[in-house]
């Protein structure tokens, strides 16, 4: 299970750069509302991916 | 006996014989001062070659191509020579008379660049700028600034007692930590330069503002995430209820705004 954790937040990591990624492209291409979806879809994914590892609050 | 104007003469264990012990800035006589030893010598003084090779990085990234333009003024490549002069000269005075040398090597480097900028104006438009050059000169002045601090190049090894035990790390870093942070890293500066493709000025500078939030936090997670897999490893092997709770957020928002997204292109 902890391994699967382990994966999972690296691939939500690449979610939120390639969506960065496209959202960055989108706003070259003049389409704001695209642009601001995937940007919030980065951080939400980035968010994700730091809550994963977050060690539970008196298990340490 | 000192009179009583005169500092009485400090002996060689006291704090001001020790001071007095450490060279001071300014200029300094005798055999050891930079004319007699050249600019060949000063160059292998720690930290000089490294600031010269930034500042003429910079100069030849950010200034050159538009200095080599026809339709610029004298006055403006005068600017831009004196800046690249200013650049060279103040890390060689560095090692003997460092407040000249830097007021030189910054102060007059960055305040020539910038005089030849605004003599160079139309050639600073946005739409004139090409995207990896600008990449490449934002990269290179980051570089000029760190170039000036600590020499990169001189490691002194800490001195350690023949019989004291070896140090060992408390703790290891998980498999695959430095592949991780180097792609948070790698990524946040792509991020930079695609950044420079938005072309509209009030997009392109919401893209930059937001490229450089977005690299400092891809750099920082890829740092989290290198270093703290272990740690749940450890404590607890489920995933926590924040993640739970974060993975959902993701998953509506990616959804709703999905489906926005379809039904604003029909």
């Amino acid at each position: 299970m902890a391994r699967a954790i382990d994966v999972l937040a690296i691939v939500l990591f690449l979610v939120a750069a390639s969506a960065f990624a496209f959202g960055l492209k989108a706003l070259s291409d003049l389409e704001d509302f695209r642009a601001l979806y995937l940007l919030i879809v980065g951080a939400l994914a980035l968010r994700a991916s730091t809550e994963m590892l977050r060690p539970r609050s008196g298990s340490t | 006996m000192p009179g009583p104007n005169e500092a009485p003469p400090a002996g060689p264990g006291t704090l001001e014989a020790a001071a007095r012990a450490v060279p001071r800035e300014g200029p300094r006589v005798g055999p050891d001062a930079a004319p007699e030893k050249g600019a060949s010598s000063a160059l292998l003084q720690a930290g000089v070659a490294q600031r010269i090779a930034c500042a003429a990085f910079a100069w030849a990234a950010t200034v050159a191509p538009f200095m080599l333009a026809r339709s610029t003024s004298w006055a403006a490549r005068a600017a831009a020579v004196l800046a690249l002069v200013a650049g060279v000269a103040g890390p060689l005075w560095v090692p003997t008379r460092r407040r000249i040398g830097r007021h030189l090597g910054i102060s007059a480097f960055l305040t020539l660049t910038a005089l030849s900028w605004v003599l160079l104006r139309g050639a600073l438009a946005v739409e004139r700028l090409d995207p990896i050059l600008a990449t490449i000169g934002s990269l290179s002045w980051g570089l000029f600034a760190f170039s000036w601090g600590e020499p990169w190049w001189v490691r002194q090894e800490a001195q350690t007692e023949d019989a004291s035990p070896i140090l060992r790390a408390r703790a290891e870093l998980p498999p695959y930590a430095v592949p991780i942070a180097a792609v948070g890293v790698v990524s946040s500066l792509l991020l930079m330069g695609l950044a420079w493709h938005v072309r509209e000025p009030s997009r392109a500078l919401f893209a930059q503002a937001a490229a450089i939030g977005v690299g400092v936090a891809l750099v920082s997670v890829a740092a989290h995430i290198a270093i703290g897999r272990n740690k749940v490893r450890q404590t607890s092997p489920a995933m926590p209820r924040a993640g739970r709770r974060a993975l959902v957020a993701l998953v509506v928002a990616a959804v709703i705004g999905g489906a926005m997204l379809i039904l604003r292109s029909r």
